[in-house]
């Protein structure tokens, strides 16, 4: 996965903060997934968005941590999407 | 403390928890006297408002960490079965749509959404959709080939005494349990005479889950739903009481009081529909207006009635017993008390001889033979009391 990669967000998956926690939930398959807070900012930046390099623009300026550090973050974060059938990739 | 303190503590405080505005002096003043704990949970989960409770009490300092654990655990486990059934809900929808079916969603995660803003603060244990009656067979049908299992032979959907005293057929996902009650009508004949409800309304209301319009019925036409259901069920569980009282609170704009009024006096079920009203103002402090609020006074039987269903739920009875089993007998007679002339005569009458949807489940005549089902209403009743008490 690269920062140019396009990705989707298929209509199965349902997001629901309960207390301290972000649950996502991916009703094609009923698998629950539990994230953090730095990774429902993320999620919550992707909604908006197609592509990585978008997402890196709007969430660099909310994180206040070295741009390639936050790069690397994205991309660990949206293979583990992927991995998780939460987002369908499309290389370009 | 005694037994009845205790209990009239807890479900103050439970009915504080539930309130449209509640007093968090009053909260905490009622925390520091609850005695039972586990007790105080169960009720809440039985009466379906657990996630209300949990929501108002877990970050008060009287409540032990231990019991906060355990609250929040329980909390969790509700969030995830209802987004568990609130994807159910979005797919099946999804089907029925693309095969022409128009379905309303009833209760469930659309109210929850609703008057809470958030599926997960309401507890549901099934879904219910509303579909015209021509179109039943073939959404039961889709859905069959699609991972769900009628719970009864699909065939039962062309019996026409099934289409007429019954009024939904259930139908479970095979992989995850999730029941869905495909509904043809509302009310049975037995609790509603006439209905002018226009159920397929093009003023029809939409709420918003997940990014999916999903449409459910009219404000009025729910509130008028809503009361009846749970007068029906003598308001067993806290939850529909709180359902009444958010729509009523946050939907005031779009309540019509002239057309509820006549709608309920037309179709008869004033008693039921003042019962409703009185039971949410007296638990949750419901404003009502003061035509209400002068019929609920004035009316003999909905004050007996709501005096009665605030003492089932102040001992206790239904978290005790199952639903059931209750036997609300003093209700039982102030409803039949209210049939002045024949309250008894007709009970009898529809106990013995009324062919209930059950009878037809246990097997499927032919329409031409339906005339055998009080046969069969006569050899149910016969098992069941006799036989088996045997």
């Amino acid at each position: 996965m690269t920062l140019q990669t396009h990705y989707s967000i298929p209509t199965s998956i349902m997001l629901q903060v309960v207390d301290d926690e972000v649950l996502l939930f991916n009703s094609a398959n009923g698998q629950f997934f539990t994230i953090n807070e730095v990774g429902a900012g993320m999620w919550e930046v992707m909604q908006d968005y197609t592509a990585l390099s978008d997402v890196l623009n709007e969430l660099k300026e909310y994180f206040e941590v070295p741009l390639e550090k936050l790069t690397a973050d994205l991309i660990v974060f949206g293979e583990s999407l992927e991995e998780q059938q939460l987002i369908v990739c499309d290389e370009q | 403390m005694n037994n009845n303190t205790t209990l009239q503590t807890q479900y103050d405080l439970l009915a504080e928890c539930c309130k449209f505005s509640c007093d968090q002096q009053k909260i905490d003043d009622l925390v520091s006297k609850v005695m039972d704990w586990e007790s105080l949970l169960h009720s809440a989960y039985m009466h379906g408002i657990f996630p209300l409770v949990y929501s108002a009490l877990k970050s008060n300092p009287h409540l032990s960490h231990e019991w906060k654990e355990k609250f929040k655990h329980t909390n969790f486990k509700i969030a995830q079965q209802n987004l568990l059934m609130t994807g159910d809900l979005l797919k099946v929808l999804q089907l029925l749509q693309a095969n022409d079916i128009r379905a309303i969603a009833l209760k469930g995660p659309v109210l929850s959404q609703m008057i809470h803003g958030d599926v997960t603060k309401r507890q549901f244990s099934d879904l219910d959709l509303l579909i015209a009656p021509s179109q039943m067979y073939q959404a039961v049908k889709i859905l069959t080939q699609n991972g769900y299992a009628p719970e009864y032979d699909i065939k039962f959907l062309n019996n026409r005494t099934l289409l007429k005293v019954g009024k939904d057929f259930p139908v479970k996902n095979s992989d995850n349990d999730v029941l869905i009650e495909f509904h043809w009508q509302l009310f049975l004949k037995r609790y509603i005479k006439k209905s002018n409800i226009n159920l397929f309304s093009e003023k029809n209301h939409h709420c918003m889950i997940n990014h999916t319009s999903v449409e459910t019925l009219e404000l009025n036409a729910m509130l008028l739903y809503l009361l009846l259901h749970g007068s029906k069920h003598y308001w067993e569980r806290i939850e529909w009481v709180v359902d009444i009282d958010r729509l009523l609170q946050q939907y005031k704009a779009d309540i019509d009081w002239d057309l509820l009024k006549s709608m309920a006096k037309e179709m008869e079920i004033e008693f039921m529909f003042y019962l409703g009203l009185a039971v949410s103002k007296q638990l949750l402090d419901t404003p009502l207006e003061p035509f209400a609020l002068s019929y609920i006074d004035t009316d003999e039987y909905v004050q007996k009635a709501l005096k009665a269903i605030i003492h089932e739920i102040y001992t206790d009875t239904i978290v005790h017993e199952h639903s059931e089993l209750v036997s609300f007998e003093n209700l039982n007679k102030i409803v039949i008390m209210k049939d002045k002339t024949n309250g008894w005569l007709r009970q009898y009458f529809v106990t013995f001889f009324e062919i209930k949807e059950l009878d037809v489940y246990m097997v499927n005549l032919p329409n031409y033979l339906s005339y055998l089902y009080h046969i069969v209403r006569l050899y149910r009743l016969f098992n069941l009391n006799i036989l088996r008490r045997k």
